[in-house]
């Protein structure tokens, strides 16, 4: 690893600060992604911004209508956490099954949405709950909307001297339901494929969907196809596997070491199918 | 720690309890937890294995919780309570997780090992009484490439055994 | 076996009492505590960090390489290139290579061109680790790149851009184009056997190119003492006495007697551990050269990259039959991939064409393989040491034949084998069979999985695809024609205290040899475990051993110690005698006491023996004695069983041979292509099992490490060399969760004493590594009817093979 200086500030406004003034400066928060990447000397930097001194910021509250969660609430954290549980229950599955429990038990995530692995959890829950992401920098506070802040390989709308300090995930309750899958070719491996399915009923009938895929493509993507297929219809299984079906084969994956286009794309089928299964019986209040 | 009003540095002063006792050193920033309690510290029970925090060889307690201390830089150590492997046995006296791993052969190299017996012990302090599947997943940050891993859910279904009579 | 007399002079005669228990492994308590010393762990005054430098390309020539700005970097001792380093280097290969193909392959420091991504460029020297990572980074190499090929049948190619030319251009060697050799084993008539066969099946199979991945990286410490003139090598390493031998040929004016090899603990083999590499080599120069102690431990990244593994071999086969389903006639065309450089690519071919017959008495077999220059990492030895690849393609044969014959395939299998009446002959590439219950094994083994009600396949409540599989093999106990030799020295010796301590040359990497050992010397001297400790490796002090490999050192390591204690207990059996003033037939030895058979209030602790023996009366002793007593034993024991390989490949080349089979249920899910290990039954016959409970930890270890070859691992390269799985990240090792349990009652152990071993013991590390290859891929294809030509069976190869079947749900 390669020398960088370090400072644990204790405000928000510090981190503002610094990030402002120091060149090539990066937030540390669990760490779990950035240190790999500076032990292989794959990512470079000068200053590190340790956030974990923030007082008051590992929270996990439910105020409004959301749960909000703060700049260094751990993953483990979050999952065991009843007030995830009791309003936003995917968030706190999701969570559940981040990395391992080593992980899970620094990373955050904030962290995480900030760093929008295209493989990570977060961000994919974030686009498919349209959570509000919140960030701040010496110019102040601004909230972004989860639907459309992820833009590719750990490509975000954060500016460069912006930092995470809140996610807020809207309350998840009959008739809304979700569902989520994921694929990892061996226990707390990077998903190969993932993929959130969010789905509201009215009078028996699907009123609103939402699916987004992840791991699969550089960044959270809507199932826009897959959407019109179901809004407005009854959910019977012939209809969400024709969905199933429009996801896997309007994704669009790449040939690497984890498999062939077609296996991905396949691979998703199955997976949408049983994502938007879980978000019909939970929407219809079942468990 | 907080250094509130400073500039960066690229060497630090920490604290940090081990095993413990209080420990005091200089280090540049990049230090990581697990080259602190080795290379500062001489703790060598703690083992490198991978350099992508995958094998979990390097597992400590911190305040704890398992972390893979290689992935975590020593200075966020800093005022904080670490446990390593060679602070389990109680002068000499084996823990139930150490002793439940030597009688059911839970390791064969070893080189995994502190690792397994860190993340089981504090498996067991967050869930006495777990299930094979508990265990299983509890685990899954931790590679042993020479058991197979069946001994080592026994020694774990075993060490909840004896904790378990003893309380 | 318990309470068995033995006769022969390699076996005790004592009673049995602590071999087949289940003692705790020895070096337990140190590492549940974490105080084991492994080689990291080792720290010296005044010790360098060295590191290499290595290509990022598959196929590149060195044009230029600049260290100035790795130099300037604070810390940095030294920064070497081929240059620097050739007047003190000699270039080296395998032994066998050299000796029988006249050629050596590797260099410390790549020369002139790279060969393949983590091939070494240069070597960095400084005060500590990450100073020599930075300065590693900051060498700046220019290359020119080189068309690569990465597969072996493109390699032989005309076209194809030789990777070694001025070997190919040398007439004296028989590396031509990129064909480094091309050999054969040869038993009976294959041609004629063929052509009067009533069925002949054929397919191609290629394994994955894996790597073992022993949780511990390489790594040595060489310290080099001018004074006199010693260098003391501390390694990770399987075969302690084997690699000063191997560093000194690499080594200009290093004598094998001037190196003093030390073993750590050692975190892990799996036979990775048996060769010498260039880092061995880099630190053992760089010590002479500064005279200070050099420390080269590899990271994880080098490990992928560089550190070695199971060669990928491709076997086009073919098996004959007559119509009631006898074999008649094995035939086989095997490609490995040998990769950069030659290594064990010949001795890991010529052994397993050997054996690969299994337990199977084909009297017509022939094997042909080529070894081919790749541009990817080279092999070297691994658990199973070519066997897997072979019995993956050859027991998928054989479930072929019988589809083709109409045969039950277990049936077909048992119609084949040896029955213990068979026993002792010769099979067609003249392995010794002995001592052995191939047939007992086989049934047992057809019970415990339910073979009849699960083969032919169905589907379950879940809707997955389910079946049955199974696979065998006859796994070598060590190899006489690898070494020239095949023996183990040890000494037993007691003190005043009447402790006992066992040096033996062996090495520990978590095996349990070394309890199997103590337990041996235990039972032989009637003392307890605890009494007994044991020294492994270190070369100023143990007795010559080959090394732990190749399922020997229970059989080599244990029967040697056995002796030497055998030799202690005739000693401490005529001073006793002496000194209970009885007939030495009537002294008896167990439970930490010396006694009188007849009477056995006559007796005497072993402390107290020990202490008279010291500090006793003189004249109160045989007269032999009086100038004083030397309480220790010493033994060698070298096969007499094991041959040297004919030229035409064939020869009972291991002391004595393990047969094993493993039966594999799996359910297939057809939404996901995963594989569910249902369950799994082992049957081998290991002779005598010296401590049931770490035999067991070591079928289980080897099951898992085969499944996770079987269903997830496998290098890949780009096209153009670039290793696409360089990273734990990216190469799937199996976890907890991914692996199915393996309880010890899965576990058949079918024990026939072996007369030439101490307690009848044979080797069983290795063998469920094999057999668990074709297990799987044979259960696969009773579920779905699907064979597949490649290896891991992920998901990513089983779901779109059963879209192609039209199996595939939803």
């Amino acid at each position: 690893m390669r020398d960088f200086t370090y400072i644990c500030p204790e405000s928000i406004d510090e981190v503002c600060q610094l990030l402002s003034e120091q060149e090539n400066a990066f937030i540390i928060a669990g760490g779990q992604s950035l240190l790999p990447l500076l032990r292989l000397r794959a990512a470079d930097l000068s200053c590190l911004i340790d956030i974990n001194g923030l007082k008051n910021a590992n929270y996990i509250t439910f105020e409004d209508q959301k749960v909000k969660v703060g700049p260094t609430a751990r993953h483990a954290e979050v999952a065991n956490s009843e007030t995830v549980q009791n309003h936003c229950l995917v968030l706190s599955q999701v969570a559940s099954h981040i990395g391992d429990v080593q992980v899970r038990n620094r990373g955050t995530i904030c962290g995480s949405v900030a760093n929008a692995d295209p493989a990570g959890d977060p961000p994919i829950l974030c686009a498919l709950l349209d959570t509000e992401i919140q960030a701040n920098s010496i110019r102040g506070e601004t909230t972004y909307s989860g639907s459309d802040f992820f833009h590719g390989f750990y490509a975000t709308d954060l500016e460069e001297d912006e930092f995470v300090t809140e996610v807020r995930f809207p309350e998840i309750s009959p008739p809304t339901g979700v569902g989520y899958e994921k694929w990892e070719p061996s226990e707390g491996a990077y998903p190969v494929a993932t993929v959130g399915a969010l789905i509201t009923l009215e009078a028996g009938s699907i009123s609103e969907a939402k699916i987004v895929t992840g791991a699969i493509e550089p960044g959270p993507t809507f199932a826009e196809e897959a959407i019109d297929i179901l809004v407005g219809q009854k959910p019977t299984t012939e209809l969400i596997t024709q969905a199933a079906i429009s996801v896997g084969e309007n994704s669009d994956p790449i040939d690497d070491a984890e498999g062939s286009i077609l296996f991905k794309q396949e691979l998703m089928k199955t997976l949408s199918k049983r994502a938007i299964t879980t978000a019909v019986t939970s929407a219809q209040g079942g468990a | 720690m907080s250094n509130t009003n400073q500039e960066p540095q690229s060497e630090l002063v920490v604290n940090v309890t081990v095993n413990g006792s209080e420990t005091r050193e200089i280090i540049p920033a990049r230090t990581l937890l697990s080259e602190y309690v080795r290379d500062h510290l001489y703790l060598t029970g703690t083992h490198r294995g991978c350099e992508t925090a995958k094998c979990g060889a390097c597992t400590v307690l911190l305040d704890g919780k398992a972390v893979k201390s290689c992935n975590v830089l020593a200075v966020q150590a800093n005022g904080k309570n670490v446990t390593t492997v060679e602070g389990l046995d109680d002068n000499g006296t084996l823990s139930p997780v150490q002793q439940s791993f030597w009688d059911n052969h839970g390791m064969q190299c070893g080189y995994c090992t502190p690792g397994f017996v860190i993340t089981s012990t504090a498996l067991l302090n967050e869930n006495p009484n777990p299930t094979v599947d508990e265990i299983r997943f509890g685990l899954a940050g931790n590679i042993c490439r020479c058991t197979g891993y069946t001994k080592i859910i026994e020694s774990v279904q075993d060490a909840a055994q004896r904790i378990n009579k003893g309380a | 076996m318990s309470k068995t007399q033995l006769k022969s002079p390699t076996q005790t005669t004592s009673t049995n009492t602590v071999v087949g228990t289940r003692v705790n492994t020895k070096i337990g308590r140190k590492l549940v505590t974490g105080t084991g010393r492994f080689l990291d762990d080792i720290v010296l005054p005044g010790m360098l960090h060295a590191r290499f430098v290595r290509s990022p390309h598959a196929h590149a020539r060195i044009l230029n390489i600049d260290t100035t700005k790795a130099m300037q970097i604070p810390g940095v001792e030294l920064v070497w290139t081929a240059e620097d380093i050739d007047p003190y280097v000699l270039p080296f290969s395998h032994p066998e290579n050299a000796k029988h193909l006249g050629f050596v392959d590797e260099e410390v420091l790549a020369s002139d061109r790279v060969r393949y991504v983590g091939d070494e460029v240069a070597v960095v020297l400084a005060k500590d680790r990450n100073t020599a990572i930075e300065a590693a980074d900051a060498v700046e190499v220019e290359y020119e790149k080189i068309p690569a090929v990465i597969d072996a049948e493109s390699a032989l190619l005309d076209e194809a851009t030789i990777i070694h030319p001025r070997l190919s251009a040398d007439p004296d060697n028989p590396i031509n184009g990129n064909l480094i050799y091309a050999g054969k084993t040869v038993g009976g008539d294959t041609k004629t056997a063929l052509s009067n066969a009533d069925v002949i099946v054929e397919a191609t199979f290629t394994n994955n190119k894996t790597n073992p991945s022993p949780l511990e990286p390489h790594g040595c410490i060489a310290d080099w003492n001018n004074g006199d003139q010693k260098l003391t090598l501390w390694a990770s390493t399987q075969v302690p006495h084997r690699l000063p031998e191997l560093i000194s040929t690499a080594v200009v004016g290093l004598n094998p007697t001037n190196i003093i090899c030390k073993i750590s603990d050692v975190g892990g083999g799996f036979g990775a551990k048996v060769g010498r590499y260039s880092h061995h080599v880099a630190t053992c120069v760089l010590s002479m050269h500064t005279g200070k102690p050099v420390k080269m431990f590899l990271d994880r990244i080098e490990e992928m990259q560089a550190g070695r593994g199971r060669y990928d071999e491709t076997m086009n086969g073919r098996l004959a039959l007559s119509k009631e389903g006898k074999m008649l006639a094995l035939d086989i065309d095997m490609l490995q991939n040998t990769g950069a450089y030659a290594n064990y690519g010949a001795v890991i071919a010529k052994s397993s064409a050997l054996t690969c017959g299994g337990p199977y008495l084909i009297p017509n077999q022939e094997i042909r393989y080529k070894l081919v220059y790749t541009n990817i990492m080279p092999g070297t030895a691994v658990r199973g040491f070519g066997n897997p690849q072979f019995m993956y393609a050859i027991e998928q044969l054989i479930d072929l034949a019988a589809e083709e014959l109409g045969m039950d395939a277990f049936d077909l299998r048992l119609l084949n084998v040896p029955k213990l009446s068979d026993l002792p002959l010769r099979t067609a590439t003249r392995l010794k069979l002995r001592d052995m219950d191939v047939y007992g094994c086989l049934t047992q083994l057809r019970e415990r999985i339910d073979w009849d009600s699960n083969r032919g396949g169905r589907r379950t409540k879940d809707g997955k695809l389910r079946g049955v599989g199974m696979g065998t093999v006859m796994q070598r106990n060590g190899n006489k024609s690898a070494k020239g030799a095949d023996y183990s020295g040890a000494i037993v010796r007691m003190d005043r205290f009447g402790s006992v301590t066992i040096f033996s040359g062996t090495s520990s990497i978590g095996t349990g040899t070394t309890t199997g050992i103590v337990q041996m010397v235990s039972d032989t001297l009637g003392v307890s475990v605890d009494r007994v400790n044991i020294v492994v490796g270190d070369t100023d002090i143990t007795p010559e051993d080959m090394g732990v490999w190749g399922d020997r050192s229970s059989v080599f390591a244990g029967t040697a110690a056995t002796m030497a204690a055998k030799k202690l207990r005739e000693k401490i059996i005529h001073l006793a005698a002496h000194l209970l003033d009885i007939p030495e037939s009537n002294v008896g030895m167990s439970d930490d006491k010396i006694f009188d058979i007849n009477k056995p209030k006559n007796t005497m602790s072993i402390e107290d023996f020990a202490n008279l023996a010291t500090y006793g009366d003189q004249t109160n002793r045989p007269l032999e004695f009086q100038s004083g007593v030397s309480l220790v034993g010493e033994a060698r024991f070298e096969t007499q069983e094991g041959e040297f390989m004919d030229e035409d490949g064939t020869g009972s080349v291991s002391h004595v041979y393990t047969f094993s089979s493993a039966a594999v249920i799996v359910d297939v899910d057809l939404s996901t292509g995963e594989i569910d290990i249902v369950d799994i039954a082992i049957a081998e016959d290991a002779g005598t099992i010296i401590n049931p409970k770490l035999a067991s930890g070591q079928v289980q270890g080897a099951v898992i490490q085969a499944l996770g070859e079987v269903l997830l691992e496998g290098y890949q390269y780009e096209s153009d060399g670039s290793l696409m799985t360089g990273t734990l990240l990216d190469y799937h090792l199996p976890t907890v969760v991914d692996m199915p349990i393996v309880p010890e009652d899965s576990i058949i152990h079918v024990e026939t004493p072996d007369p030439t071993t101490s307690f009848g013991q044979k080797g069983l590390g290795e063998c469920a590594t094999v057999t668990i290859f074709p297990a799987v891929a044979n259960a696969v294809a009773d579920a779905t009817g699907i064979r597949f030509p490649t290896l891991p069976l992920s998901p990513s190869r089983v779901l779109p093979a059963l879209i192609k079947a039209g199996l595939r749900e939803l």
